[in-house]
């Protein structure tokens, strides 16, 4: 009996002070057709983000089985710069879907049952890992790293949480979703339909209207870092397309990857290995060997992208100066002493596209030593972070 | 009216039944993966994960609540008593002008004081955060300013004009 008793008082005043709590956060906009709404533009964003990551991912870590398009030659960067931009504009639109849900955080009862208690616990894993990922990829691009997790395996993993999570709680809600999934119009002849009242459609027009202007304003002042349309109106991007040595930004600089001497040494040579095969080739004797011209991007995974125009020589003629037959891949060394992209790979279709070429010059000049000099792979449709700079070996796969 | 038709009931369940597979698939996938990261590594990203959800919830919303309340206040005190005998009623549009001035201001400032101090860390070379946001933040903030204050002006106009247009009996409404 007691036991009753005490649990209605709490059941009693726990409820009277969610509603107290809860009295202020009233708010014509918020309702559950706003967060439909801003809902499915988050969700959308999200799975846009997902997807682009994916691939990213995939084509620095490829399963042995997969193999990647050559074309177009600037996949990468509309692909990276898409994961980047839409990473951009979930700040104001996860921002706006929390704001609308808040007042569930103090609704009464907390926990209603086991299924209700995962349910909310679900609903916190989606809000924190979102909110950590949609952050730790922002500052990525910033390099500043004020954590001790490593950022690329943590954004892979949390990624698939926060889709995992998005997805049951997707489930969760379905019912409301559907419901709200339409506007709902007011009924001829005075009655107001049960949906939503005229303050609430007002006011989250407003809202709506304001998360747009948010979207718009952040996206207009910063994807001119990957997307050469919105160049001029570059304002807050951390990089500025065209802007570095020989017109093209740096992210790793050669005194950073510690390949200063042995990237200046007279006596540096390029080696081509096909099995017992090897040639040694100077500089001066790659610059002998006919040379090609392409124009392609330094897309990086951080976003940015800048075109560039290089010369240099086909990767296809250096293998065959080692009869390599046309179906081997190829892997590239660096002089980098260490580091996980001081080799790259290329599957058979990149090794042998006529414009994939071991780069000697960039813009009509040597190669400025922070691009990679004396020698730097460049290939269509792949991260900047692949093209390895201050080449020192290329052997077949 | 009748609300929107739903679909049958099976068809919700399997749906359900479905994307609860797949979100278990996918939180199994981060978990397996998130194991690869040392106790230390899992300790910095809890803290992360903690403290994004109590700065959000604990600062954040309530900061943007605060305000809106606060500048409510103030709207209703210009058209009621108004200031000194000066009463003045925001125009119709005036809210979502302002709103969307102020979220645009908002969100670029928390998109850009992160890049703010990383330049102040010193970039690892010159290409990297290169410009000064400092004072284009500001700049931002002073044309979002203008473009309020315009704005609420246009609209003033609009509605007097308006106001002016209609025949007497219709001005009466409070």
């Amino acid at each position: 009996m007691r036991l009753d008793r005490l649990r209605d008082t709490v059941d009693a005043r726990g409820r009277a002070a969610s509603d107290r709590a809860a009295a202020p956060l009233q708010h014509p906009a918020r309702s559950p057709r706003t967060a439909v709404v801003v809902g499915r533009l988050l969700g959308t964003a999200f799975v846009v983000c997902f997807v682009t990551g994916l691939y990213s991912h995939f084509l620095q870590d490829p399963l042995p089985w997969m193999r990647f398009p050559t074309w177009p030659s600037n996949l990468y960067q509309l692909t990276q710069g898409i994961h980047v931009t839409t990473g951009i504009a979930s700040v104001p639109l996860l921002l706006a879907k929390l704001w609308t849900v808040y007042p569930r955080l103090l609704q009464w009862p907390p926990v209603r049952g086991l299924v209700h208690a995962v349910e909310r616990g679900l609903v916190g894993v989606l809000v924190a890992a979102a909110l950590v990922e949609v952050a730790t990829g922002l500052l990525n691009t910033y390099q500043w790293y004020p954590w001790h997790f490593p950022f690329r395996g943590t954004h892979y993993a949390l990624a698939w949480v926060v889709v995992g999570a998005l997805a049951i709680h997707v489930a969760a809600q379905l019912p409301t979703i559907v419901r709200h999934r339409r506007r709902e119009r007011a009924v001829s002849g005075g009655q107001v339909s049960a949906g939503s009242t005229t303050a609430e459609t007002t006011t989250r027009r407003g809202l709506l209207v304001a998360v747009g202007a948010g979207v718009a304003a952040v996206v207009l002042l910063t994807a001119g870092q990957s997307f050469r349309v919105l160049r001029r109106t570059n304002l807050f991007a951390p990089r500025v397309q065209g802007l570095g040595p020989q017109g093209l930004p740096v992210n790793k600089t050669a005194a950073a990857a510690r390949v200063h001497d042995a990237a200046t040494d007279p006596a540096w040579t390029l080696t081509v290995v096909h099995g017992a095969r090897s040639v040694a080739l100077t500089r001066a004797e790659l610059a002998a060997l006919p040379q090609t011209e392409v124009e392609l991007p330094i897309a990086c995974v951080e976003g940015w992208t800048t075109f560039a125009r290089w010369r240099g020589v086909r990767v296809a003629d250096l293998l065959a100066l080692v009869d390599a037959p046309s179906g081997t891949g190829a892997r590239v060394t660096s002089l980098e002493p260490s580091g996980p992209y001081r080799t790259s790979d290329l599957e058979p279709a990149f090794a042998h596209h006529p414009r994939t070429l071991v780069a000697l010059e960039l813009g009509g000049e040597p190669l400025d030593l922070d691009h990679g000099y004396p020698a730097r792979l460049i290939a269509p449709a792949r991260p900047g972070v692949l093209q390895t700079k201050w080449l020192t070996r290329v052997e077949t796969t | 009216m009748t609300a929107p038709s739903t679909p049958p009931p099976r068809v919700l369940r399997t749906v359900r039944l479905l994307l609860v597979a797949a979100g278990a698939v996918g939180l199994g996938v981060g978990a397996v993966k998130l194991t690869a990261l040392h106790p230390s590594q899992l300790r910095s990203l809890a803290v992360w994960l903690v403290a994004g959800v109590v700065l959000h919830d604990g600062v954040l919303v309530p900061l943007v609540t605060v305000a809106l309340a606060g500048g409510g206040l103030v709207l209703r005190r210009l058209a009621g008593p108004g200031i000194r005998g000066h009463r003045w009623r925001a125009p119709r549009g005036t809210g979502p002008l302002v709103t969307s001035c102020l979220v645009v201001g908002g969100v670029l400032t928390l998109v850009v004081l992160p890049e703010l101090h990383a330049r102040s860390l010193g970039a690892a070379n010159p290409t990297v955060v290169p410009g000064d946001y400092g004072r284009r933040l500001v700049l931002t903030w002073a044309v979002l300013a203008g473009v309020a204050v315009a704005g609420t002006v246009a609209l003033s106009l609009r509605d007097r004009v308006r106001r002016r247009r209609e025949p007497p009996a219709a001005r009466e409404a409070p």
